[in-house]
């Protein structure tokens, strides 16, 4: 797992943040997953292939995910993860993905994306993920937000 | 002239900011499509002037569904919207026969734009 995999996913959360929810982020300092860990409450998860594959994940608490996809929908007040705001959280990671890849195209890496799963539930543990992640927690004004990067480059 | 729409997106959410940037834009939509398969069929069944085109679908992606609507009229107005802008895909759309790529995020000016100019094509 290269840390290089892991910026455009950054970079590009910190900008479609500040871009589609008028939200500023600050990254946190990135660290190993344990694999034993649960996830968070709300979680984006899109699966990667291409030159480089795996699953890169945004997870958040729920008042955060409330908050974010508000601010996605005009201030709009969320009360409930109905379908238009579970598919607010998935465009979210499909277009933080999508620019993330994006930049890893022009870094030699082109992959493609899947659509997003939106898993809720209190102590997430995913059993498929045999790749280890790498998270990075993002400050924002609504809480915080930690993208999971699990990903390792396809053999030829 | 009123110009009429079909959004394509598995999103709710975008679906619905699509079509308002659409209505304000001066366009009518005419429908929404979920899926590639459900494109292909609102295509058929609603004859929309212009279609925008979401690519990252379940069932089937978008341009798989842009290729179809392709073959089922030539002169099919398809405009891809999608966060996958990256060169491949957006020379893969182009040479299936997109009229334009529109890459997510988007500010709603680009939107009406596009729809503008190939509206006039």
């Amino acid at each position: 797992m290269k840390v290089e995999y892991v910026n455009p996913f950054i970079e590009s959360a910190v900008a479609v943040l500040q871009e589609i929810a008028g939200l500023k982020s600050e990254r946190r300092k990135l660290q190993l997953k344990d694999p034993d860990s649960p996830f968070r409450d709300v979680d984006a998860i899109l699966g990667v292939i291409g030159r480089v594959h795996g699953q890169v994940i945004y997870g958040f608490d729920e008042p955060t995910a409330k908050n974010v996809v508000s601010r996605m929908m005009m201030g709009a007040e969320i009360l409930e993860f109905d379908e238009m705001a579970r598919s607010a959280l998935g465009e979210l990671g499909n277009i933080i993905t999508g620019k993330a890849s994006i930049a890893l195209e022009s870094a030699g890496y082109p992959i493609e994306i899947s659509p997003p799963t939106l898993v809720m539930a209190e102590n997430v543990r995913i059993s498929s993920l045999k790749i280890p992640m790498i998270v990075v927690p993002l400050e924002t004004e609504c809480g915080l937000i930690d993208i999971y990067v699990g990903l390792e480059e396809t053999p030829d | 002239m009123s110009c009429r729409i079909l959004i394509v997106d598995d999103a709710a959410f975008m679906r619905a900011t699509l079509k308002d940037v659409i209505i304000k834009g001066g366009f009518e939509v005419v429908g929404e499509a979920v899926n590639g398969k459900d494109a292909i069929d609102k295509y058929q069944q609603l004859k929309p002037d212009i279609v925008t085109m979401d690519i990252t679908m379940p069932e089937m992606d978008g341009l798989d569904a842009l290729k179809s609507i392709v073959e089922i009229n030539a002169a099919a107005k398809v405009v891809m919207v999608s966060a996958i802008g990256q060169q491949s895909n957006v020379l893969d759309a182009v040479k299936s026969g997109a009229k334009d790529f529109i890459v997510k995020p988007f500010q709603p000016e680009r939107v009406v734009e596009a729809l503008k100019k190939v509206a006039a094509l």
